[in-house]
């Protein structure tokens, strides 16, 4: 198999998971620091669910 | 940390999505799944190109980037048409344009990675400043000129329209970057499906297949993707929402001790 193929498909698939990972870490992160101050609360922003604040 | 009671908590009925949760699972699995196939079938089932060889198979990978990548713009650009619509006037729009535009921004650079790994043993050499190649990157810069203006401080009205205008001002690149190959004398082939010039496909078989199914999975991949940063930004929403009942309610507690 030639070495630039290899290479593009192995930057392609580390780069996504990286990223999809790098996304669930701050999600979870987030909702972390969330429900410690606030528990029962749900992720969706202010307008979506009503709040004025 | 402080652990307080919010004024106006949802209600644990708002507080449970599990249809929206279960299919959202569903589409990462799918996308796993579909990415891996794309691999297996790209890899080691297609057969290789008579003039391409090997090399054919990033082709497996490389449009579904660019296509990703467009699809991305396309979605920033309509979303923030609706934000800037009086009527349809919502943050929802705003933070659905940057979630988009920020996973577009990400299959962009893939799209330029991997056209640059065709291109070195191809053209021998790695970048040309051809039009396509010009205005991808063009594409690349501005929608990264995007996402740091969606940091610049403001009310929340007079960011949302400076980010919706910024996303149309960007958006007008990606005609430019798809017609470039028909409009100028472009080293980058004309698209080898779809091709609005021929009406031809030149892709067939297994080849055809292969890349089929890439396009689908990794517009999956896109859709759990913006999915994951609209829960975050909307979860950034809420953080910066109630940071200052925090910062008050920890004032409160220190000035109680």
């Amino acid at each position: 198999m030639n070495g630039y193929v290899i290479g593009g498909y192995l930057v392609v698939l580390l780069s996504l998971g990286t990223y999809a990972l790098f996304l669930v870490g701050r999600l979870r992160a987030s909702r972390r620091r969330l429900s410690a101050t606030f528990p029962g609360l749900d992720e969706r922003g202010p307008e979506e669910t009503g709040s004025s604040t | 940390m402080i652990t307080t009671e919010l004024p106006d908590r949802p209600t644990p009925t708002e507080t449970k999505r599990p249809l929206g949760e279960r299919a959202l699972r569903v589409v990462g699995v799918l996308a796993v799944v579909g990415v891996v196939a794309t691999v297996w079938l790209g890899l080691w089932i297609t057969p290789e190109d008579q003039f391409m060889g090997n090399l054919v198979r990033l082709l497996y990978i490389h449009p579904p980037m660019a296509w990703v990548a467009f699809l991305a713009y396309g979605l920033s650009f309509l979303s923030s048409l609706a934000y800037l619509w009086p009527r349809t006037r919502s943050a929802i729009w705003d933070r659905l344009a940057g979630a988009s535009a920020e996973v577009g921004v990400v299959f962009t650079g893939l799209t330029l990675v991997t056209g640059s790994i065709w291109g070195r043993p191809t053209w021998g050499t790695w970048w040309t400043w051809d039009p396509l190649l010009t205005t991808t990157a063009l594409l690349f810069v501005l929608y990264l000129g995007y996402l740091a203006i969606r940091h610049v401080p403001g009310t929340d009205e007079v960011r949302g329209k400076r980010n919706a205008i910024a996303a149309l001002v960007a958006f007008v690149d990606v005609p430019v970057v798809y017609f470039s190959v028909y409009l100028w004398q472009s080293l980058h082939q004309t698209p080898s499906i779809l091709n609005i010039e021929t009406r031809k496909t030149t892709v067939h078989g297994s080849m055809a297949w292969t890349l089929l199914l890439g396009f689908c999975s990794f517009t999956l991949a896109f859709i759990w993707l913006v999915a994951q940063r609209y829960r975050l930004a909307g979860l950034e929403a809420r953080e910066e929402s109630f940071g200052l009942e925090i910062a008050l309610a920890e004032r409160r507690l220190e000035g109680g001790r």
